[in-house]
């Protein structure tokens, strides 16, 4: 908070035009049972949280995701219960709160999250100076401070209670030291340039290798998207087996064994592909054994070339 | 090839959260992975957001430790108990003779081991002397410490001759709760780890470097191709991999007050870095294919692998302790090769400059070559004609080379 009366912005001030608390009815559309019964479990009178503004949040949460059903689909009264249950609102309403400029809210959300968010910068930068940078930077922006067409815009906006706000919290500072660093890793001072490099010319691979590099990329296009994950957090980034069981949530052993199986599985089918493509087995076994500097493949590239869905992060900035 | 990736749309922070919290269903699961698949910079993403939940929460970290093992090659192991209640007391006195048998019996056979040995160790001094030469222990690789889990999955895959060097231990899980810690090395494994590394690493003949092409014409791009790699938030995380500096067009517009203060001897250049993801990839491609090679189950001195190549039905492979041994029918019976140089041998490969197949050979099936290909068949195409088919690297960094695996010479640059 200290941080938010130094650059000379109130939490009072609305992120976005909201209606006074308690100054209309309850929005039609929520029971005004449930919006009670939810308003208890998320304890919205610490952060002095209307009844009709809670509606309005509950309201305009559920049509931007159509109460958790495809949208089109006119939504029942008794999904709007079974939706927000299935959401985590307590964080969700602290969220929109604050993204409205609840000031109590703001107070709530510092108190609560200040010291976990700075653990978690320090923790994603390694550095106890580049984490409370990260974790300042990111206040800034979850106050509001940034505009886009002359508005303000908070990131806590973009937070749907899916998982909890502090794993969300967490995933945004990654993302925005990943994004910073992605950053100043490609630029370099000119006096290190020591001229272009002197290039060959292209040799054509042998027809061996041409054969072995089509029967991989057929087989790497064939797997399946956590055997893709796999091998790319293995052998593009070099993780360890921990660290990839940490993420798919099992145990190292089994991301060992998977790694294992994955593998068999690739030979086994690209011998198939060397030997459909017209090799006998011995010839295929041979041709798998060729130096692997030979080989003209990306695996990166491979591994995006069957990417097809894309996604719209719902940037906070 | 399908059509490209759109790698500047990603999930957005609530999808990546519900990964990391598990909390996803198995279509946006999968959705999610395909993305993570092809995006170097969520996988960082995701691979940080994990790393500080586990610092802010270790408690999380004892509820990951204990993630159930997926028993999906032996599910009979997650049966239920069958025996009643009454009946467990019953079997401690049997557990208990059980037990006493076991160790009588480990007791014998590891005499019995011992006493062989001794008899091995006898009649080892004829082959040392022809050439084989063994090295000290001092010389074998330590073998990594595996995290103590106390799970059969992970003494079995701890036992398994596999090659996934890089997180085959992986920090205990003592030394994950903190980041800042720098992380001890890891030990190096006397697998084909070593190999592959050697493998990408290794010292190869001026032509085949440039052969290589790992760096794409400057021309192409107009721009500088240097990737710088020291800065501060990843000297102080040695956790960080490379691909930090992979990628292009997936970060946001760099902001120009940003750059207010550098010197104009300090001007900063945006990189294409293509070149360094090409060169990322094409390495983590060749590791992939090294380990997708079969390797042998042991070879004559006891030892595995670290090392194998075949060509023209000639296979060749180095141990752990330095020693070359040839095979003609596929690894089902091996030879020792008479060492011809000097110190270990680390690495054995093949050369494939097109001159060196012999006339004849086909295209695509090498199994097809003439008879005259065999070792003094012919003089158009004897080993001694041709050019050399294998080479190796000691580890003094000299290269031997040879025509048929048998006679070795050493190469001159």
């Amino acid at each position: 908070m200290a941080y938010l009366q130094v650059v000379g912005t109130l939490p009072s001030q609305s992120v976005e035009p909201s209606p006074q608390a308690g100054a209309s009815a309850a929005p039609s559309g929520i029971d005004p049972t449930l919006v009670e019964m939810l308003s208890e479990e998320c304890n919205v009178d610490l952060y002095g949280l209307g009844r009709a503004e809670f509606a309005q949040v509950l309201l305009a949460v559920g049509t931007a995701q159509n109460f958790g059903l495809p949208a089109g689909t006119a939504a029942p009264a008794q999904q709007h219960a079974v939706f927000f249950r299935s959401l985590r609102l307590a964080d969700l309403v602290l969220a929109q709160a604050c993204a409205r400029g609840n000031a109590r809210a703001w107070e709530y959300f510092v108190a609560i999250y200040q010291q976990p968010l700075l653990r978690a910068a320090i923790a994603i930068t390694g550095s106890d100076t580049l984490g409370r940078d990260l974790a300042g930077s990111l206040y800034a922006e979850l106050y509001g401070l940034n505009t886009r067409d002359e508005a303000r815009r908070c990131p806590l906006e973009s937070y749907r209670g899916r998982g909890s706000l502090i794993g969300w919290l967490r995933t945004t500072l990654a993302q925005r030291h990943v994004d910073y660093h992605r950053r100043i890793h490609r630029e370099q001072p000119l006096e290190d340039y020591d001229g272009p490099v002197l290039v060959p010319d292209p040799v054509k691979p042998g027809a061996e290798l041409t054969v072995l590099g089509k029967a991989i990329q057929e087989t790497l296009a064939a797997c399946e998207p956590e055997e893709r994950f796999l091998l790319a957090s293995y052998y593009l980034d070099g993780r360890t087996l921990l660290r990839i069981a940490e993420v798919l949530g099992v145990h190292e052993a089994t991301v060992s064994r998977k790694l294992h199986r994955l593998l068999d599985n690739l030979r086994n089918q690209v011998l198939a592909n060397l030997q459909s493509a017209g090799l006998s087995r011995r010839a295929a076994e041979e041709a798998l054994g060729a130096d692997p500097r030979d080989l003209d493949l990306n695996l990166k590239k491979l591994l995006q070339s069957s990417q097809t869905d894309t996604f719209q992060e719902k940037a906070a900035l | 090839m399908n059509s490209p990736p759109q790698l500047d749309l990603h999930p957005d922070a609530d999808s990546i959260n519900a990964l990391v919290e598990q909390l996803l269903t198995e279509p946006e699961r999968s959705q999610i992975l395909t993305h993570l698949a092809g995006c170097s910079r969520c996988r960082e993403v995701v691979f940080a957001a994990k790393q500080a939940l586990f610092v802010m929460e270790p408690e999380a970290l004892v509820a990951a430790a204990a993630a159930p093992v997926q028993m999906v090659a032996s599910p009979a192991a997650v049966r239920p108990r069958s025996v009643p209640g009454a009946w467990r007391v019953a079997l401690i006195p049997a557990a208990a003779l059980a037990a006493a048998i076991a160790i009588s019996v480990f007791a014998y056979f590891a005499h019995t081991r011992q006493a062989s040995e001794l008899a091995k160790n006898g009649s080892q001094a004829a082959p040392q002397a022809a050439g084989i030469r063994q090295q000290p222990a001092a010389h074998e690789k330590p073998i990594p410490a595996k995290p103590a889990v106390a799970s059969n999955e992970t003494k079995q895959a701890a036992s398994k001759p596999h090659s996934f060097g890089r997180g085959d231990g992986g920090p205990a899980l003592s030394q994950v709760v903190h980041p800042n810690q720098p992380v001890p090395p890891r030990a190096p494994i006397p697998s084909l780890t070593t190999d592959k590394n050697a493998i990408m690493s290794a010292p190869r003949p001026l032509e085949q470097q440039l052969s290589a092409a790992q760096f794409k014409p400057a021309q192409q791009t107009g721009t500088p191709h240097r990737v710088s790699g020291t800065a501060a938030g990843v000297a102080a995380n040695p956790d960080k991999p490379q691909t930090q500096v992979e990628g292009a067009a997936q970060s946001n517009t760099p902001n120009p007050t940003e750059f207010d203060t550098a010197s104009i001897s300090q001007l900063q250049v945006e990189s294409a870095s293509q070149n360094n993801s090409s060169l990322i990839g094409r390495r983590a491609m060749g590791k992939m294919v090294a380990d997708l090679k079969e390797q042998p189950s042991m070879l004559p001195s006891g030892l595995r692998a670290t090392s194998i190549v075949t060509a023209q039905h000639r296979t060749l492979a180095v141990d752990s302790l330095g020693a070359l041994f040839l095979s003609t029918d596929a690894g089902l019976h091996w030879d020792s090769v008479l060492q011809q140089w000097e110190g270990r041998a680390l690495v054995v490969r093949t050369l494939t400059i097109p001159q060196v197949k012999p006339p004849g050979v086909g295209a695509f099936d090498s199994a097809q070559a003439p008879k005259s290909s065999a070792p003094g068949a012919g003089t158009a195409t004897s080993p001694s004609a041709i050019s050399p088919l294998f080479e190796i690297v000691t580890e003094s960094n000299h290269v031997w080379v040879s025509a048929d695996g048998e006679i070795w010479k050493q190469k001159t640059f």
